[in-house]
């Protein structure tokens, strides 16, 4: 597959600004569905507790969780799916679609919808089918004590939320890339006397390489992966791996746009190329340095109760009322008018 | 499914039915195929999920376009446009003449749906007749991608030899080879050639080794010169030698060109065999008689029972190839990634399909292609000397990064690496093997 042609470059990357505009405007439909349930909870029962055994106070209300709050979730959660790949060992491919099937699907959908939990494993799985790595459910599951049947009923809805594009492109393939091409440029310096590139040890490369690694890891729980294309991230990644060890990382860079001007149609001059890229890779950076703060167990789960007692009353909800239609209208609400899954299934899913 | 209008059924599978619909806004003609999610228990089929990962990313007017996914009660439905008939009902109506100009302008079609296949870095493993549906324009597109895969990534692992219905499928995979390339998919084509010949199948096998029986009768049994290392692969077997007879007295009123080109089609090597390149540039496309163009083949005949694919019969596909679901797992290491770079990685590099300057726009991040490909530098490092046989140790450490950088292989290092490929696999213990339900 070329990316150029991909559903990943076609469909899969936004401006900063298209992307705060696609999520704030589900934030607020959940927000207003929310606001809803919550009106009409309190109309019928002024007095009565609320969901939490708590008593209600007048004119309380439960406050649905900020975006930046979701972002922290979705960060933990993030860090998870890495943990959990390097448990199972799976290759990078796996833990970049896995986590780049989570951010996406949470472009469309709420952590009030679908649990972020079930849904990271959901991506997870789905994540090691498409790579060809695949892992049985019942094993997966049973390794981390879950239940199957959540992730297999959950395989659909994840698959429509991707809107079914599931070849993703990682920044740790384009970076394994990079450092081939250094190692083959450095070879061809080998005997001319431009030695740019020869004050770089092998050693310094290796350990480069590693922190590269680290970095296009620490990438990958920012969004980073949804405003810039792989290779791009790969780059910035790599120069990243170049600072830890003190290595000059002009040079290369240098070369890699040479090489690049010397094969695009287009003939850009080098100092473009060079210039275009340094200035991608300088707000890449911003994004690493936040990749590379860990969400705490604790941080995440303060966001996570919030989130389930939201669940919990949009649950409620649709329970106390005549089931079939309070709950497609509720349920409906939450997910736009788009839905084609049938009320049954979407209330199991959302009761957990 | 409220946008569509049912229409009759066109088959039934092992996964659910076929039918055919009108889009109601549009007036497009479609066929739906259902896919049964029910209980399984490994929640959506892995022949499904290849499809819609495969034919969601290609656009090409040699392949069957998925128009449309959609989940609908337990079922998720796949739209395709539909297409009236496909090349086994052309082969096989009796009442159909198939001119020799006809021949060439279906297997430039045929291959023009290979180049397509291999430009996206799929290899389709099941190619055969009934996979080529035809319309009643004259156009032809390659459908089914159930087996299809991805390669060309050193991650990618082992790849299963249970692909191909037994009568297309190539002798190296036959012999159980678990490192191939788009090769696999040139047999088949080169089978499809004679069949078109012929019109009947020309290696009819009843089971995998009469299968290989019949290729060696037309074809001879290979020798060192003629497939080296083919004894190295896991399941051979020692046919007694036979040399080919002419395939001139196979193909009667075949033109030479063709059986020249036939010939390097099958070429039992799959290091030698044509790529689809330079099958399309071969003279046979340019002598007399030119192809007839599309708008002037025979009219295929309309499927009566027929479903929009042959594999939806619950047939010969599955039969063929029971272990696909349970196979290329794990990532089954590095060596074996080496291995694939050979046809991969004269593709990548010099760009037949996937030129050096798509590689090399960065502003447009387009690492990924090269990127499959340069893991190869994680191999270099685990491929030291000593863990390798003599041959390939040198074919692998020496030359590596040149040779992946420079234009192309040489064909003989592409044989060994393949021929040896397996059993460097088999050594090898992985950290993945627990993963890998193969």
């Amino acid at each position: 597959m070329n990316f150029e042609t991909s559903s990943h470059s076609k469909r899969w990357l936004f401006t900063p600004e298209e992307l705060a505009s696609v999520r704030e405007e589900r934030h607020q439909r959940v927000a207003q569905a929310l606001a809803k349930v919550q009106g009409e909870a309190q109309a019928q029962q002024p007095e009565a507790p609320q969901s939490n055994g708590q008593p209600a106070k007048k004119g309380k209300k439960l406050r649905p969780p900020s975006l930046a709050d979701e972002a922290v979730l979705l960060k933990y959660y993030k860090g998870r799916v890495q943990e959990m790949c390097r448990a199972f060992g799976f290759p990078a491919k796996v833990q970049a679609a896995a986590i780049t099937f989570l951010a996406r699907f949470y472009l469309r959908h709420s952590p009030l919808e679908h649990d972020v939990k079930n849904i990271m494993l959901a991506c997870l799985y789905l994540a090691g089918k498409v790579e060809e790595a695949y892992i049985g459910a019942e094993e997966m599951c049973k390794r981390l004590q879950q239940q199957e049947e959540t992730l297999l009923n959950l395989e659909p809805q994840v698959l429509q939320g991707l809107g079914f594009d599931l070849i993703t492109y990682s920044p740790h393939s384009a970076l394994a890339g990079f450092f081939m091409d250094l190692r083959a440029m450095k070879e061809a310096q080998h005997d001319s006397s431009s030695a740019a590139l020869q004050d770089i040890t092998e050693q310094q490369i290796g350990d480069a390489k590693k922190a590269a690694r680290a970095a296009a890891d620490a990438l990958m729980l920012t969004d980073a992966p949804l405003l810039f294309p792989p290779g791009q991230l790969a780059l910035a990644a790599m120069r990243s791996g170049f600072n830890k060890v003190k290595a000059n990382f002009t040079g290369v860079l240098a070369e890699i746009a040479r090489k690049a001007g010397a094969a695009s149609a287009a003939q850009a001059p080098r100092e473009d190329i060079c210039g275009t890229l340094k200035a991608a890779i300088s707000s890449i950076d911003a994004f690493g340095a936040e990749g590379s703060q860990a969400v705490s167990a604790e941080e995440a789960r303060k966001v996570d109760r919030r989130v389930k007692a939201c669940q919990g009353l949009i649950a409620k909800a649709t329970v106390d009322k005549p089931v079939k239609q309070q709950q497609t209208q509720v349920q409906s609400e939450l997910n736009g008018a788009s839905t084609t899954e049938p009320p049954s299934k979407r209330l199991k899913l959302d009761d957990i | 499914m409220e946008h569509y209008e049912k229409g009759e059924k066109l088959g039934q599978g092992q996964f659910g039915v076929v039918i055919k619909a009108r889009h109601i806004e549009t007036g497009q003609i479609v066929a739906i195929k259902k896919i049964h999610l029910g209980n399984a228990k490994e929640g959506i089929n892995m022949t499904a999920l290849r499809e819609i990962k495969l034919l969601r990313e290609i656009d090409n007017p040699f392949i069957v376009r998925l128009l449309d996914v959609f989940p609908h009660k337990r079922n998720l439905s796949l739209v395709y446009e539909y297409m009236d008939s496909d090349l086994e009902c052309l082969i096989r109506d009796r009442a159909t003449i198939i001119s020799p100009a006809d021949v060439k302008s279906y297997m430039q079609m045929v291959l023009q749906s290979l180049l397509a296949c291999k430009q996206h870095w799929v290899l389709h493993r099941d190619i055969k007749p009934s996979n080529f549906l035809i319309s009643m324009q004259g156009g032809m597109k390659l459908t089914d991608f159930g087996l299809a895969r991805m390669f060309g990534s050193p991650e990618s692992g082992r790849y299963t030899h249970q692909v191909f219905t037994r009568w297309y499928r190539p002798p190296e995979l036959l012999f159980g080879s678990t490192c191939y390339g788009p090769a696999c998919d040139m047999w088949a084509a080169g089978c499809i050639f004679a069949e078109l010949l012929l019109r009947r199948a020309w290696f009819p096998g009843d089971t995998d080794l009469d299968q290989l029986g019949k290729i060696f009768q037309a074809l001879g049994t290979p020798s060192q010169d003629s497939w080296p290392g083919c004894a190295c692969l896991p399941q051979y077997v020692e046919f007694q030698t036979t040399t080919a007879p002419p395939l001139r007295n196979t193909f009667r009123q075949a033109s030479e060109d063709a059986l020249a080109l036939l010939a390097l089609m099958v070429a039992l090597d799959p290091g030698r065999r044509i790529s689809v390149e330079d099958a399309l540039a071969h003279p046979y496309f340019r002598a007399d008689p030119k192809p007839t163009l599309p708008e002037q083949l025979p009219k295929p005949p309309v499927r009566a029972h027929n479903p929009l694919n042959q594999s939806f019969k619950g047939g010969s596909v599955l039969q063929a190839a029971p272990a696909v679901h349970s196979e290329d797992a794990g990532p089954a290491g590095d060596l074996n990634g080496k291995a694939l770079h050979l046809e991969p990685a004269s593709a990548a590099v010099n760009g037949d399909g996937v030129p050096n300057q798509k590689r090399l726009k960065i502003e447009n991040g387009d690492y990924s292609s090269i990127a499959s490909l340069s893991e190869g530098e994680e191999l270099h490092e685990k491929i030291r000397p000593g863990n390798l046989s003599g041959d390939l140790q040198k074919q692998v450490s020496a030359d590596e990064l040149k040779a992946l950088q420079e234009i192309g292989f040489e064909a003989g290092s592409t044989r060994h690496i393949i021929s040896h490929g397996d059993q460097r696999l088999k050594k090898r213990k992985l950290n993945f093997d627990e993963h890998d339900h193969g």
